[in-house]
């Protein structure tokens, strides 16, 4: 239960962002869900995620080894401390998914019926920010974390996958929104994107796991806590 | 009770406690029966280590002016003259061969110095 | 079973070694950790506090080391750094936030008391603090709740003297009661001096002195003098002999008392002039 605590502390940390996060993730809901088809709505959702994944990462950049001793010295295990913090940055996905999921409300409160495509996309796009959380944070826990060259990894770690993800998703919105689609691929598509979609998220699952043990074991082997 | 710690002095802390604290029950400041604080209240109150005031005590306490008894703290014990006495003595003596020495040191002959000791003794 | 044991503590760095630090500090005393800057002091306390790994030896507070149970045995410790060692953006709200949700004994009352008593604003950010305010936010922070041992690394450096003399009644408050320890490094012991039980004394990684602090200064004597009149059999016994135009200064064992003669002015050391004295040998020794 300390790991819910650290996750506590984190949001402490980074209580700044939140004034700024919180009113971003509410006007791009709305506006998208109020004037938008459903293919802009799987491009808001991308959106939202890649406004997750950057804020995710704002805990490592107040982690200089200095100003952290009264967070290092607390009496909890590293892994509490470490999965912790994962908690945060999933809770960030968690948030952008919860809004994604209240735009698709809005879209059905105005009469549109609810593309089950897009749905499935959206689960991979979700599966795609948890991975890229769970990178970003063994890239920050394996050469960033209080080693006080966060400042020149950070900002790459912060903005490359987030954007990578962005224009990807940009890549395939084009893609499907294009006539240069086949019709019986994009049938295809549509049946067997939820499933895949779920599998995505099955594999991110594990891939957070797999990246909290590896960042776990590699902070217990440095030299202080 | 009172104690003055000097940084001055020569004398080391819990020397000068205990002198001080001799000094006290001696001339009866610190009447016989009555509890001293705690080592580590002295210390706490004096602002000084408590293995000081501890050394202090046991000092004071071998030197037969106190008793300490566990749970009930250190307790002045009656003074007997014989003790006082041989307290007093040691002062006399030390203030003496203090004179005697300082008169040494100037060439002072032993006949003059005995004249000053008189005088002093008539005034 | 003392409460803090340190067995053979040693921390191997590439360009500095702490080697075999060992003492024992039984419950209810003040142990000052001295030595010049860059000599291990925070290295040591560090590995007592488990924030760092040593390379040898073993720490028990308590007769546990932090290995076997970290959450047990950071719970008896109480740290305060030279330095605010809070997150930037922390209120001392947030911290008592932290404090309460980690601490089974933590007490908000006291930690709000001591804010009051202090003047401490409550919503203002750490980083806003004055020195002085950040080193009475840590003390408030470890004093609000129970444990047995503090660890103060340097801790009142650039204080003003009513803040010291505040910290000082405060340590001696704390181990009034014959159960809790302090240990607190520094390389100016001035005030601090009078409190300490005992000495631990090291420069470059090792010991130099360990004792009571009573006995340490009762083994040395502090000697002045006219250089000339120094013989060279007292010579050879002296320890960190400093000279200047007109005199000398140096410290001498007070076993080789006789040595003196009465040409020399001798007086009772306080520690730091055993710890100028000492390093300053080791100075002269590098020198030849």
């Amino acid at each position: 239960m300390r790991a819910i605590k650290f996750m506590k502390i984190d949001y402490i940390l980074t209580k700044q962002q939140m004034r700024i996060a919180l009113p971003l993730f509410v006007i791009v809901a709305i506006l998208a869900g109020k004037t938008m088809g459903d293919v802009w709505m799987l491009f808001v959702c991308s959106y939202l995620l890649f406004i997750a994944t950057i804020f995710s990462t704002t805990p490592f950049g107040s982690c200089q080894r200095k100003n952290t001793g009264f967070l290092l010295m607390l009496p909890a295990t590293v892994a509490e401390r470490v999965i912790g913090r994962f908690l945060f940055g999933l809770s960030y996905i968690g948030m952008a998914v919860l809004f994604c999921a209240a735009v698709m409300g809005v879209f059905s409160l105005f009469g549109n019926e609810i593309n089950m495509t897009v749905v499935g996309l959206m689960l991979c796009n979700t599966a795609l920010g948890l991975f890229i959380v769970a990178l970003e944070y063994l890239i920050c826990y394996l050469f960033g974390e209080g080693k006080g060259n966060w400042q020149y990894l950070g900002n790459i770690v912060r903005i490359a996958p987030g954007m990578a993800m962005f224009f990807l998703s940009m890549h395939v919105v084009g893609k499907i929104g294009g006539e240069a689609y086949a019709a019986d691929r994009m049938a295809f598509l549509s049946q067997q994107i939820f499933s895949i979609g779920l599998i995505a998220l099955g594999a991110a699952f594990l891939f957070i796991a797999l990246s909290v043990v590896i960042s776990v074991k590699v902070i217990e082997r440095r030299d202080y806590a | 009770m009172k104690i003055i710690i000097s940084n001055q002095s020569e004398l080391p802390i819990y020397a000068q406690i205990r002198e001080q604290l001799k000094e006290q029950i001696l001339n009866g400041q610190i009447p016989e029966g009555s509890t001293l604080p705690s080592i580590r209240q002295l210390a706490k109150e004096v602002g000084v280590s408590v293995i000081t005031t501890t050394r202090a005590y046991s000092e004071l306490e071998a030197e037969g002016f106190i008793a300490t008894m566990q749970g009930k703290g250190s307790v002045v014990l009656p003074t007997d003259n014989n003790l006082l006495r041989e307290q007093y003595l040691l002062r006399i003596e030390e203030g003496l061969s203090t004179a005697i020495e300082t008169a040494k040191a100037m060439g002072m002959s032993m006949e003059e110095l005995d004249g000053i000791f008189k005088n002093l003794m008539d005034a | 079973m003392e409460l803090l044991e340190v067995k053979n503590l040693s921390k191997h760095y590439k360009s500095f070694d702490l080697k075999n630090i060992s003492f024992t500090l039984p419950r209810g005393y003040i142990m000052g950790y001295v030595g010049p800057n860059g000599s291990g002091k925070t290295t040591t306390l560090n590995l007592i506090t488990g924030i760092l790994k040593c390379s040898d030896g073993e720490v028990y507070i308590d007769g546990r080391t932090c290995k076997e149970d970290v959450r047990a045995y950071r719970e008896q410790i109480g740290y305060v750094g030279d330095e605010s060692y809070f997150p930037d953006n922390f209120t001392a709200k947030n911290i008592c936030t932290v404090l309460k949700d980690f601490y089974a004994t933590f007490s908000e009352e006291k930690f709000n008391g001591f804010l009051q008593k202090w003047n401490l604003p409550e919503k203002k950010q750490v980083k806003d603090f004055s020195r002085g305010m950040k080193v009475m936010l840590m003390f408030a922070s470890v004093l609000s709740r129970d444990t047995k041992l503090l660890v103060l690394d340097e801790a009142t450096n650039g204080l003003d003297p009513v803040m010291r003399t505040e910290i000082l009644k405060l340590l001696q408050e704390y181990v009034m009661d014959g159960q809790r320890s302090v240990i607190f490094s520094t390389h100016i012991l001035s005030d601090l001096e009078q409190i300490a039980d005992y000495i631990y004394f090291i420069d470059g990684g090792r010991t130099i002195l360990h004792d009571a602090k009573d006995e340490m200064i009762e083994n040395f004597l502090l000697v002045k003098g006219e250089r000339g009149a120094v013989p060279p059999a007292l010579e050879r016994e002296f320890i960190g002999l400093e000279e200047n135009a007109y005199g000398f200064e140096a410290i001498l064992p007070s076993e080789k008392a006789e040595l003196l003669g009465n040409a020399f002015l001798v007086e009772k050391p306080n520690i730091d002039n055993i710890v100028i004295h000492f390093i300053k040998n080791r100075e002269n020794g590098n020198r030849v």
